[in-house]
């Protein structure tokens, strides 16, 4: 009836508005340029209309000043005036908040619209954000709720991802990443190969992963062939990177004055001597860093028919670090198909095969050691080479040459990760499914070291190699059937399903000393001495059961209950078992009638889940007492013969059981103004109870720490989140995408009645809340009479005595700050015009402390290794009173703030992160390449960090041996035909 | 139909588990678990062994060399950059000290794995007479142990049995030094009574006699302050033991375990497993500045004797060559570097030795007791003949009564004898507390550094922090700290 009637009103108004009529014509693309097939384009307040053809063309006759509508399934509708135009091309944004989109939740999918769990999608495309880095790193400020860190900036170097707070003390607060149903991590898949990411995060969601949700579950799903023309897809990008924050280090004359001025006993060197009289000085942080080089090209084909299809990716990464020698390689390649079988049955397989290698500087977090510290920290006097030509030794505040540790050093980790899974579904009656999918995963891991005995002090004078070898295995079975079906306005969706998964993993090591140079790790039989040599195996288990019913009355009413039940090899007989339950309710307020005339308001849907999650992600066979055997702890000499040992290395804790993390959510989704400014909000509440703890015990038994179901742990926040379309005009589009999270994390109680652990957690406070001494400038001249008091001289650091007991000890420790930022989040802005793109990706952090470790040896008299510049024209001297940095003396008591709020900064920061611009070739150029699309783009990663922080990069803070950040300047091309 | 066959059988093989518990229950690979350890004399001498091994960790490698020596007259540190090292010789540290921590750490194993063997079951498969020996050698070591820790510490918290009771794993502090020290006697009164006065099986060579049990039990009473009891222990020692002519049999790996001179030995070995391939105590003590890991000048330990110690050395006295570098490969060194613990096999090659750490032998028994015969105004005229000894071997002039020393003064030579005589053994901090000077001799040697020895740190360090924030029963650490 309705398609009369557009007939009739379209012949009506070709008919009576003939006469002033023009023709406009264009093309409707997305935001990728790709013509968009069956946009509706029909003149505001009228019926007349058209649909764009397989190329994205319409052609429309119009009045002066008519408005034209554009709109499109999962697109935002788009308004144009008729100003005269030839020509209208059109761009579309997509809507994130689109309501009819298939959302991958665990073992199935779901409407959008039907979620009543707090879900968030990560669009693929803004993972494009991050060139330089892992799809970890991707993620940071993607989602509200999800903090990123990025721990570590070497190539390849590691995230850690915390989803609302976190809830443990020792076993681990990482989500449970699963890559097509297989759990994984964030470095086994190239990002290009990924079709959607779904973050899990409240207890409704997660619950389904019952056993390891509660931490919150990453849902990775991997690109599939799609029936139809066959897809080929290529991308090229690279560039270079640069030190960013290259720390200012007093001069080889500054320090020679520091340490003369001082009266510090140190005989010169005759090398130092002769550096000092040319007046040069050894810049170490140059010496050991060049521009770093990237490069990333990832090639795809997908297609099939309606009986199968298939996806064949191909990812090559390959990163050369800022600092000499250290790199990362990595190639991937999957190919998953789908097919099917009949009617009523169909399957598929995923397969990713990955190779990567890692080349790793010393990363020995022990002061003195490291390659960063050493460069930081060697004295600006010595040269790089000694006068006899060979790598300078005889450091006063570092163990060996950092030069020759990044030339010499030869230290790699080679992995070879396979995951292959196939899965069968039937349909053997209507609205009933039944599904069987099995999976494993192989990893192979092989560490290479070979220490050159020329490195210097550290390494022991004859070379050392070592190899580790390690194999894990890994399988799964999980099996479900799905009921789904509609009755009147009942809609109901249950499924049940049982699993069982087992790992395995061994390793050994290997070590001779006495090598050779040229042979090392390949030939350990060459050395002269052999070991220790190790070996070790654990195995794990875990099988469980678990349901899922989803209930909706008439697209306004929605429940989902939820309920697993998982048994762990970890725990003792009677303790294996873990139930976890969860309930969610939403309300869709926008399908009442009441809401109808409310037609500015596209969606408000109310929801709320309640549920308890467990944690088991502590290593095995911890509920046992056991006995170690050998080695160096152990083994004894009798008469020149060596005697094996053995003792009780653990008391064993048959009680041990299930982590237990009790979480609500409460959330308001909303969408406005045809979804222009759409997002959610949310307040979570989690608990986590009889916390896997590895509590310390009384040193006298003679046990260090013994793993026990202790304390309460408590983080409540709230996160926003807000997508604006803030202009959309046909050829000038600007969205806006804010996320935001503030989390309070609190120790709610410990065990048997103690008020703090260790003097390290608190109740009442965060989880490791600083708790250290307070300084309090330096001692000037006048107050020699009251330093004097606590044995300290005037230029020492002053240390207040909060204790007020005239002596400085640990009672004077004070609460300095918490050490988890108290908010966190991104903001993205993406502006389109014509065929120009640019992007700005901003990420934020605040309200914490970091401790930055090197300040330590920076910013203090680093006895005899050199110091910041800041230092040498702040230190307190008698004839120059500074309040900031204690003198140089020997002896003197907390002169490098160590246990100090000295070393702590304010971690507050905010990071343009990418700033990109791209440029996508028109479409009558790209014909000519026979390609859908092409698009280039020059992006700058790291652009500025505005922060207080003084260290190389504020994410990698905690650490005395950082790996400095970088800038990166990447182009890059993509090309789909 | 067909389908509906295919799809049931299909759903049976996939839904039907087997035995979840069998599926679950996972026994360890690596480790061996309480059920099937400790069976065997052979499994119990293990446990034996790892008490043993706790001596390596306590006496082996620096720890009671920086504990024990730095902050006395007789070793600094050169390596100052080092803050644990500087606030040793300063007297700044606090009870955070990381070798404070380990100490005591490893003490505590040590004593764990000796209550191991102490609570043997009585049914043990073996003979009374090899139980017997086995928990006589592990009450040895656990008064070794707990010795290590009160003369260190102070009042210790005492674990007596192996097994673990949760509700009671806190343990206060005991009441009075006395509970430790009556502890340590009674143990080594026990396994003096028991033990062989020698092992007749060349393979058992190393382990606890009773010349070593009375030899310790001496120390112990005179550092408790019973010169009459320590006596008494020694007198059992006494005329069993001879002193080597040549100083460097004492030390050298060509003599380990002669038991002609040495009573106790703390064993290594250059076994070839990197690690274990001796007490590294050639590395530490070594020459300084002569290339290599030692370049920088401090010496690879980064520690050496004070010039102080060196002077104290009259010309004539043997030791003052027989135990020192003044230079070492056309290197000259200043302070002297020490001899003791240079091992001709290995040279200067660092991490390598074969050497023993010699804990106890004759020429310090010799004057202890002339120690406590001054205690204890013995006129017998024997506390001359003891010293003499020791001072005839290096060549010096005897001490007699013609001399005509006061008690006190006596004492003073004593003192000074110790120091030239058994200087980095690992002793001096507890003779100095036990003469009362530490805080004397620190100024004496360290004129014009400015060093406070606060009157609490001139008797006991500190309870470890982390020791303290573990144990609930632990609310007070020593004064002063």
């Amino acid at each position: 009836m309705k398609k009369y009637i557009f007939l009739i009103v379209l012949f009506l108004g070709i008919v009576f508005e003939g006469f002033a009529q023009n023709t406009v014509s264009g093309v409707v693309t997305n935001y990728e340029s790709e013509p968009l097939v069956g946009v509706t384009v029909v003149i505001d307040g009228t019926l007349t209309g058209v649909t764009t053809d397989a190329d994205g063309r319409y052609s429309l006759d119009v009045n002066q000043n008519d408005v034209l509508v554009f709109s499109f399934v999962g697109m935002i509708t788009q308004k144009v005036v008729y100003k005269g135009q030839k020509e209208i091309n059109v761009n579309m944004i997509s809507d994130n908040y689109n309501l009819d989109d298939v959302v991958v939740v665990g073992y199935g999918t779901s409407k959008r619209s039907d979620l009543t769990g707090s879900v968030s999608s990560v669009k693929v495309n803004d993972l494009k954000n991050t060139k330089v880095g892992l799809l970890g790193n991707a993620l940071q400020g993607m989602a509200s709720g999800v903090q990123v860190t990025q721990t570590n900036l070497k190539p390849g170097g590691s995230v850690s991802v915390v989803i609302r707070g976190k809830g443990s003390v020792n076993a681990g607060n990482g989500p449970l990443v699963i890559i097509d149903g297989v759990p994984g991590g964030f470095d086994q898949i190239a990002t290009a190969d990924i079709e959607s990411i779904e973050i899990l995060k409240d207890a409704s969601a997660a619950s389904i992963y019952g056993n390891r949700g509660s931490n919150g579950v990453i849902l990775i799903t991997s690109k599939k062939g799609v029936a139809g023309k066959t897809k080929v897809s290529f991308t090229a990008q690279g560039g270079v990177m640069n030190m960013v924050n290259k720390m200012d280090m007093m001069s080889a004359q500054q320090y020679y004055d520091l340490i003369n001025s001082e009266g510090i006993e140190y005989t010169w060197k005759r090398d130092e001597l002769l550096q000092l009289s040319r007046g040069e000085t050894t810049d170490w942080q140059a010496a050991i860093s060049e521009q770093g080089k990237f490069q990333n090209y990832n090639a795809s084909v997908s297609g099939g028919s309606e009986k199968s299809s298939n996806y064949l990716g191909l990812d090559y990464y390959d990163m050369d670090g800022i600092i000499k020698n250290s790199n990362y390689n990595r190639i991937t390649l999957r190919f998953n198909n789908d097919s099917k079988l009949n009617d009523w049955a169909h399957m598929g397989f995923r397969l990713n095969v990955l190779e990567s290698k890692i080349k790793n500087i010393n990363e020995e977090t022990h002061e003195l050691y490291g390659t960063i510290f050493s460069a930081v920290s060697a004295q600006p006097t010595a040269p790089i080479y000694g006068s006899d030509g060979e790598y300078f030794d005889g450091f006063l505040n570092t163990k060996a040459n950092p030069v020759a540790m990044v030339d010499l050093l030869d230290k790699s980790t080679k992995v070879t990760h396979i995951t292959g899974s196939f899965f069968v579904e039937f349909t053997p009656v209507k609205h009933l499914s039944i599904k069987t999918n099995n999976a494993a995963t192989l990893h192979f891991a092989i560490t290479d070291i070979y220490e050159n005995p020329r490195m210097g002090q550290h390494y022991a004078t004859e070379g050392v190699a070592n190899i580790t070898s390690s194999k894990s295995r890994y399988w799964q079975s999980e099996n479900t059937i799905t009921y789904d079906n509609k009755f009147g306005d009942h809609k109901i969706k249950a499924m049940v399903g049982v699993s069982a998964s087992k790992s395995e993993a061994e390793s050994s090591f290997a070590q001779a000393k006495g090598v050779d140079s040229v042979t090392k790790y390949y030939n350990l039989g060459g050395g002269s001495e052999f070991g220790p040599n190790s070996s070790s195996a654990s195995a794990s288990t875990l099988t469980s059961t678990y349901m899922r019913a989803n209930y909706n009355y008439k697209d306004r009413y929605l429940a989902t209950f939820t309920m697993r039940a998982d048994g762990s090899s970890r725990f003792a007989p009677g303790h294996r078992w873990g139930y976890f339950p969860s309930l969610a309710l939403a309300w869709r307020i926008t399908e009442e009638d009441f809401m109808k005339s409310a037609d500015y308001i596209d969606n408000l849907k109310l929801r709320v889940s309640a549920g308890m999650l467990g944690n088991q992600n502590i290593g095995n066979y911890l509920y046992q007492a056991l006995v170690s055997e050998g080695g160096q702890h152990f083994n004894y000499v009798l008469n020149g013969v060596l005697y094996t040992g053995a003792a009780y290395s653990s008391i064993g804790n048959t009680n041990l059981t299930w982590e237990k993390s009790k979480q609500l959510d409460i959330a308001l989704d909303y969408g406005f103004f045809g979804n222009r400014v759409a997002g959610s909000i949310d307040y979570y509440y989690k608990q986590s109870t009889d916390l896997l703890w590895n509590v310390t015990l009384p040193l006298e038994s003679g046990y260090q720490s013994s793993y026990t179901n202790v304390g309460v742990l408590e983080n409540k926040g709230i996160e926003f989140s807000l997508n604006t379309i803030n202009i959309n005009k046909y050829n000038f589009q600007w969205t806006s995408t804010l996320n935001f999270t503030y989390n309070r994390n609190e120790v709610i109680e410990l065990y048997d009645g103690k008020t703090d652990y260790n003097k390290q957690i608190f109740v009442g406070h965060s989880l490791n809340e600083f708790y250290m001494l307070e300084s309090d400038g330096i001692w000037q001249l006048e107050e020699a009479a009251e330093a004097a008091v606590y044995g300290a001289l005037p230029g020492d650091r002053k240390i207040v005595d909060n204790y007020e007991d005239n002596q400085i000890n640990s009672d004077d420790r004070v609460f300095c700050g918490q050490s988890n930022p108290s908010y966190y989040g991104g903001l993205t802005n993406t502006f389109k015009y014509k065929d120009f793109d640019l992007v700005v990706f901003v990420t934020y952090a605040g309200g914490y402390k970091v401790r930055n470790s090197l300040l330590r040896f920076t910013n203090s008299y680093n006895t005899k290794g050199n110091s910041s510049v800041d230092y040498y024209n702040n230190y307190w001297r008698a004839d120059r009173p500074s309040n900031k940095y204690p003198a140089p003396r020997i002896g003197s008591s907390y002169l490098n703030g160590d246990g100090t709020d000295a070393i702590l900064e304010d971690g507050t920061y905010a990071r343009i992160k990418n700033l990109e611009l791209g440029y996508t070739l028109p479409k009558r150029w790209t014909k000519l390449l026979k390609a859908t699309s092409l698009r280039a783009y020059f992006s700058v990663q790291n652009v500025y960090t505005f922060t207080k922080y003084t260290g190389y990069d504020i994410e990698a803070s905690a650490q005395s041996n950082p790996y400095p950040g970088s800038r990166a300047f990447i182009g890059g091309i993509s090309i789909n035909f | 139909m067909k389908k509906i066959i295919y799809v049931l059988t299909i759903v049976i093989l996939l839904f039907s588990s087997t035995s979840c518990e069998d599926f679950l229950t996972e026994v360890s690979k690596s480790s061996i678990t309480a059920e099937n350890s400790f069976i065997t004399a052979e499994d119990w001498d293990a446990a034996l062994i790892c008490s043993y091994a706790m001596l390596q960790k306590v006496t082996g490698q620096k720890l009671t060399i920086v504990l024990g020596e730095f902050g006395t007259d007789e070793v600094r540190p050169f390596n100052t950059s080092w803050a644990a090292y500087t606030e040793l010789m300063y007297y700044t540290y606090t009870a955070s000290h990381s070798f404070l921590y380990n100490h005591y750490v490893y003490s505590y194993e040590g004593v764990k794995s000796a209550n191991t063997v102490i609570d043997m079951p009585s049914n043990s498969n073996m003979s009374d007479e090899d139980r017997t020996m086995l928990i006589a050698q592990a009450r040895f070591l656990r008064g070794l142990f707990y010795f290590e820790l009160v003369r260190m510490y102070g009042r210790i918290p005492l674990w007596t049995t192996s097994t673990v009771d949760p509700d009671e794993i806190s343990k206060p502090r005991c009441e009075s030094i006395d509970d430790a020290y009556e502890l340590i006697t009674g143990d080594l009164e026990y396994a003096a009574g028991i033990l062989p006065e020698t092992w007749s099986n060349s393979n058992d060579k190393g382990r606890a006699t009773s010349y070593a049990a009375y030899a310790f039990l001496g120390r112990v009473y005179l550092q408790w302050g019973k010169s009459a009891e320590a006596l008494e222990a020694l007198n059992n020692v006494i005329g069993h033991f001879n002193l080597y002519d040549n100083y460097a049999d004492i030390y050298s790996a060509s003599h380990k375990n002669e038991e002609y001179e040495n009573i106790f030995e703390v064993q290594w070995s250059h076994s070839g497993y990197w690690g274990l391939e001796g007490s590294l105590q050639s590395s530490y003590w070594g020459a300084r500045g002569t290339g290599g890991p030692t370049a920088g000048g401090f010496g690879w330990g980064g520690f050496g004797p004070t010039q102080y110690l060196y002077g104290q050395y009259e010309d004539d006295d043997k030791r003052k060559t027989e135990f020192f570098w003044t230079e070492f490969n056309g290197v000259v060194q200043s302070p002297p570097a020490i001899k003791k613990y240079y091992d001709e096999n290995y040279q200067d090659q660092i991490e390598d030795d074969d050497l023993n750490y010699v804990y106890m032998r004759y020429a310090d028994v010799l004057l202890m007791a002339s120690e406590a015969l001054n205690n204890i105004d013995d006129s017998s005229g024997k506390k001359y003949e003891y010293l003499n000894q020791v001072r005839t071997r290096a060549g010096i002039s005897s001490i007699t009564e013609n001399d005509g020393l006061s008690k006190s003064e006596f004492a003073d030579v004593l003192l000074k004898e110790r120091l030239l005589e058994l200087c980095c053994e690992r002793h001096r901090r507890f003779d100095l507390i036990r003469f009362g000077k530490l805080n004397e001799q620190v100024q004496a040697a360290y004129a014009g550094y400015g060093i406070t020895v606060g009157e609490n740190q001139a008797t006991v360090y500190p309870i470890p922090q982390v020791a303290m924030d573990a144990n609930d029963a632990m609310n007070e650490n020593n004064p002063g700290y």
